[in-house]
C-alpha cells in the first residue's frame, strides 16, 4: 500500500491551443489490468509560468490555484487491452493558451497493483514526485508520462459569408 | 423592413456556434515505466 503525489508539466507550445480541456488520458501498456485500485484519488490542473519544476509542489503553482478536475475513491483502472485510459468524469478546465499546465495526480493508498504507462524523456525537470500524499517536496525527474488531452474550442461563423447573403437579397 | 428581417434571420442562422474537439498528444512511446501508478 502506498500513497503518491506527482506533478507533470505540459508546455504551452505542446498544447498550442486555447480552449476547454474536457478529457485527459494516459497511454497504458503491458496490460491487461483488472481492478488496480487507488484510493482517495485526485487529479488537478493548474496554470503556471514555470518552464521547469522546482522541488517544492506549492512553489510550482506560481501563485495560481490548482483546480480539482477529477476524483474517485477508489479510482479503478481496468483495461483489457493496452491503450488510452481516461480519468473519470473530468470537470471542464479553461486553458488560457499562454501559461504552461501542471497536471497533478495524487492518492492516499493503493492495492499494490502496478500499472505501466508509456513515457518519454522530456529533457528537463518537468516531473516532481513523492511517495507522500501530502508531501511538500519531492524528487525531480525528466521521465514524463505520455498523455492525451481533448481541447474543445467554440467557433462561430464570422460575418464574411453574411455579406454575400445580403448582396443576393437586395 | 423586409430587408432588415431577412438580414436578421440569416445573422441568426450563421452565428450558430460550433464546438470543435482537438486531440493533443503529449510525448512519445519511448519507454514503458511504472510511474505514477505503481503499487509498492
Amino acid at each position: 500500500m502506498s500513497s503518491y503525489r506527482v506533478q507533470e508539466l505540459v508546455l504551452a507550445e505542446e498544447i498550442d491551443l486555447v480552449g476547454t480541456i474536457s478529457d485527459i488520458a494516459f497511454d497504458l501498456v503491458d496490460g491487461p489490468y483488472y481492478d488496480a485500485l487507488f484510493y482517495y484519488f485526485e487529479l488537478y490542473f493548474c496554470h503556471t509560468s514555470l518552464d521547469e519544476l522546482t522541488e517544492n509542489f506549492s512553489d510550482n503553482y506560481d501563485g495560481n490555484t490548482p483546480i480539482l478536475v477529477s476524483e474517485a475513491d477508489p479510482l479503478n483502472i481496468t483495461l483489457a487491452e493496452d491503450g488510452w485510459f481516461s480519468f473519470p468524469d473530468p470537470a471542464p478546465f479553461e486553458y488560457d493558451g499562454e501559461n504552461n499546465l501542471i497536471v497533478e495526480l495524487r492518492w492516499m493508498e493503493d492495492n499494490g497493483s502496478d500499472v505501466y504507462n508509456w513515457g518519454f524523456d522530456c529533457g528537463s525537470y518537468r516531473v516532481l514526485a513523492t511517495k507522500f500524499y501530502d508531501g511538500d517536496t519531492g524528487f525531480l525527474s525528466t521521465k514524463m508520462n505520455r498523455m492525451r488531452l481533448i481541447l474543445e474550442t467554440d467557433t462561430t461563423l464570422q460575418p464574411a459569408s453574411l455579406g454575400k447573403v445580403r448582396g443576393r437579397y437586395r | 423592413m423586409k430587408r432588415f428581417l431577412l438580414c436578421a434571420a440569416f445573422t441568426s442562422l450563421l452565428a450558430t456556434s460550433t464546438v470543435v474537439a482537438d486531440e493533443v498528444i503529449i510525448g512519445d512511446q519511448e519507454m514503458s515505466f511504472d510511474s505514477p501508478f505503481c503499487g509498492s
